[in-house]
């Protein structure tokens, strides 16, 4: 049996992303609600914020030393597996990686000493203002990495010299065509799935009859945010799909299931694409309307597979099936939070035991809906790793074997689902254990720092 | 434009040595993990690094990511031709960072976060110096590509070089227990850095004998005038520290043993090996292709001001971490007597509550 390094090296960067990509789906909220929350302590010296933030910030210690290790594995990865991906790309990515790895560092880092341990040692301005840059630290973060993720989507302001890209136009490379709507949308549904997971743990002890005021302030705050951020994610997909119609018509001719290019396309509802005859089986769809979202016009034509040689075509059923699971997970979550909205008007949100049991099944939605979404926009770019210039087949390590991808692959799942299981175990041990008491809560505020960083996470 | 080659290496040879220097007391108190008597010195141990380690690590991501913008040509060489050891050195890393969290949260399952430590500082420790040995071994390179298999590493010499990290890092990680520590755990660690600073030398011995017979560009550096002068006071200023070391152990010297050890290692690993098998590595390949400054992608070197600031505050950090035990100000997880407050009350824990009005 012969291996393919290059499948398996995708399996195995696939792996190790889609574990780590949790975290910071997780933490850039979660950075954002604790600052939120210290800034409310801030102002209203109210008891309740600051036992929610105490209660979080001991969860958000515990995923953030969970995403510096997963985070440590990802620029080796470039090197081990995709050595002539670093080599042509460097130049132009290099730079934008060290910038992530500065802004993580310093921002993140440096700050996260003095919001977990520094509360008693600086004013509480200070305090508020570490909690401000940790989240600023994540977000700048965010932007880096998803700056060079675009490049590979929609390379501009290069220039090829011997098979390399060198940069011709810093601005146009940081800027390029999708970076608006990638960063708008990647992190917005950061936000979202950190929502739901901050509801999901308000709802369950509520539903248990604890905690009752921190868990009703963080539900009501929660489900406030996500009324809003819930509609204007599914207009900035609708957006971030009409670029990448004009960038990249093939991803978006798979994520539809569309083979002929046509006019008044039609929206498939339900298929099973058969890349081998180039059709779909038990299609279910709905004439005209996909000319209609992904060109605002019912009469406009729509790429199709077909357009282009089928080595030049992405794998369309992972791209199709992982489409609808984010859309699917998409209107699911627009349907708990307009009835969130009716219960709000209605009073008795927090009451509600079906909308509180619906809220703590919620909690992996938003996780799944990321994973998906990540997959549609790689999986969809592929065959290529820098859109139309270089092809993954490529990129890939000449001196590595198959037996060599495959041995580091079992390493890597067996660690990978160890540390994830306790990691996730112990995180939710911590949010059972909801917010710290009124005295409790005090003394955290008011005693002695805890000895190691990290410690605050103590249960 | 001034030539960012010599400032990078620089920075990059730094952010190496830095890390040799700062992680390496932490991964060595990994590996003295089990030789600990009790779970009660192990809190000891664990506590005296738990606010460094993470710190300390941030310096490999920086010297990859570094390593990767500018100079992607050696990267693009290197970090394939060390497949293996690179995995298996980062999923140490991740087994053992994972420990200091998971460890003092875990209750039935705490021995297996201790040997999750111990195992995971050792795998980094051994497979950092196999990545050292092979870089002064030197890789297989044909046109932009390593020529080699995923198994080159595994030679004696790489592995010899494993082996003295191993013990290297365990001799920095006791002197810094003998700094960090009191009573019994702390003469153990004695004991102990006494042991492997013999071995320590052993293996700085071998690996010096044998690098010029494996590699002919260092040999012909080493013996040629005026080289040879500028590196004969290397032996000689080794031998003197280790001497000091030894005698600074023996008596009741703390902090002394750590800073010896420290510049043992580095004076042998950091000034000789690293910055020239550094150069070597990475000058070499590029002065074979196509002239060296096209390698470095950046329009300028900006980072090194910032990354100078951050050393700063980070020794500063690691020297205030106070010593763990019956004396120190905080002492094991168990909570174990705190000092006497200042203010004597009824309610020990109430007391100064004057910095900041109770809110609510």
């Amino acid at each position: 049996m012969t291996l393919d390094p290059v499948l398996l090296s995708r399996l195995q960067f696939a792996f190790v992303i889609a574990f780590h990509i949790l975290l910071p789906a997780f933490t850039v909220g979660l950075a954002a609600y604790i600052m939120v929350l210290e800034g409310l302590y801030v102002r209203r010296r109210d008891m309740v914020y600051l036992r929610l933030s105490l209660f979080w910030t001991k969860i958000f210690a515990v995923a953030f030393g969970m995403g510096v290790v997963s985070g440590i594995v990802m620029p080796f990865q470039f090197g081990t597996n995709w050595s002539r991906y670093s080599d042509a790309t460097a130049n132009v990515l290099g730079p934008l990686f060290t910038y992530e790895v500065l802004a993580a560092f310093f921002l993140e880092s440096g700050f996260l000493g003095i919001l977990l341990f520094g509360r008693k040692l600086v004013p509480p301005w200070a305090h508020f203002f570490s909690a401000c840059m940790v989240a600023l630290g994540t977000l700048l973060s965010s932007f880096w990495i998803l700056a060079a993720n675009s490049w590979m989507q929609t390379p501009a302001g290069y220039e090829v010299i011997d098979g390399r890209y060198f940069p011709k136009d810093w601005l146009a490379i940081l800027f390029n065509p999708s970076l608006p709507y990638r960063l708008a949308h990647t992190v917005t549904g950061f936000f979202v799935t950190t929502a739901f997971a901050v509801a999901a743990a308000a709802a369950w002890h509520l539903k248990r009859r604890e905690h009752v005021p921190e868990a009703t302030a963080s539900l009501k705050m929660t489900m406030g945010l996500l009324t809003v951020l819930v509609p204007l994610q599914i207009v900035l997909g609708d957006l971030h799909g009409v670029n990448t119609v004009e960038h990249q018509p093939i991803k978006v001719a798979a994520m539809e299931g569309l083979w002929e290019t046509r006019t008044r396309a039609p929206a498939v509802l339900f298929a099973i694409p058969d890349s081998k005859n180039e059709t779909n089986h038990a299609e279910i769809a709905i004439p005209a309307l996909a000319s209609l979202y992904l060109k605002h016009d019912f009469d406009a034509s729509v790429e199709g597979l077909k357009s282009v040689p089928s080595s030049e075509r992405p794998p369309v059923g992972i791209v199709f099936w992982a489409f609808r699971v984010m859309v699917g997970l998409g209107l699911l979550m627009a349907a708990v939070v307009a009835w969130s909205f009716v219960l709000r008007f209605r009073g008795g949100m927090e009451r509600s035991r079906a909308f509180l049991a619906t809220t703590v099944a919620m909690l992996p939605v938003g996780f799944i809906a990321v994973i998906a979404g990540w997959t549609v926009t790689e999986v969809g770019r592929q065959p290529w790793v820098v859109y139309g210039l270089l092809r993954t087949r490529d990129a890939v390590s000449p001196s590595i074997t198959g037996h060599d991808v495959l041995l580091s692959l079992a390493a890597y799942i067996v660690v990978y689902l160890v540390i994830f299981g306790a990691g996730i175990y112990y995180m939710v041990r911590l949010a059972k254990a909801g917010p710290p008491a009124e005295t409790e809560a005090r003394d955290a505020a008011l005693d002695e720092r805890p000895a190691r960083p990290m410690s605050g996470a103590r249960a | 434009m001034i030539d960012l080659v010599p400032i990078w290496t620089l920075v990059i040879g730094f952010g190496v040595f830095m890390y040799v220097l700062l992680d390496g007391f932490d991964l060595g108190v990994g590996i003295l993990f089990p030789f600990a008597r009790g779970e009660e010195e192990r809190n000891l141990m664990m506590n005296s690094v738990a606010p460094v380690w993470d710190g300390n690590e941030t310096w490999l991501v920086l010297g990859g990511t570094a390593l990767l913008a500018v100079f992607p040509l050696a990267y693009a060489i290197i970090i394939p031709a060390l497949y293996f050891p690179i995995a298996l050195m980062l999923l140490g890393l991740i087994l053992r960072g994972v420990a200091f969290e998971f460890r003092f949260k875990a209750t039935r399952y705490m021995h297996w976060w201790n040997r999750s430590f111990f195992g995971g500082s050792l795998a980094a420790t051994f497979f950092q110096g196999v990545v050292l040995g092979n870089f002064v071994r030197g890789f297989a390179v044909d046109g932009r590509h390593f020529a080699g298999s995923s198994f080159d590493w595994l030679s004696p010499f790489p592995l010899l070089a494993g082996l003295g990290l191993v013990c290297g890092y365990a001799m920095l990680g006791a002197t810094w227990l003998v700094m960090k520590t009191e009573g019994e755990l702390q003469q153990a660690s004695r004991r102990q850095a006494r042991w492997l600073l013999l071995g320590v030398l052993a293996f700085i011995l071998m690996v010096s004998l044998w690098t010029p017979f494996m590699a002919s560009q260092i040999a012909a550096r080493w013996f040629t005038w005026p080289n040879m002068a500028y590196f004969a006071p290397v032996p000689v200023v080794t031998a003197l520290i280790a001497w000091t070391t030894w005698h600074a152990l023996a008596s009741d010297r703390d902090t002394v043993p750590f800073l010896g050890a420290r510049a043992v290692r580095d004076v042998l690993r950091g000034a000789r090996d690293q910055p020239l098998s550094l150069r070597r590595a990475v000058l070499g390949h590029a002065a074979r292709r196509r002239g060296v400054t096209e390698l470095a992608g950046l329009p300028a070197g900006r980072h090194d001001v910032p990354a100078a600031v951050r050393v700063h505050l980070h020794v500063l950090v690691v020297l205030r971490v106070p010593r763990q035990g019956a004396r120190g100000h905080r002492v094991s997880l168990k909570r174990a007597p705190m000092p006497a407050p200042a203010v004597t009350c009824s309610r020990p824990c109430r007391c100064s509550r004057s910095r900041r009005p109770a809110p609510g």
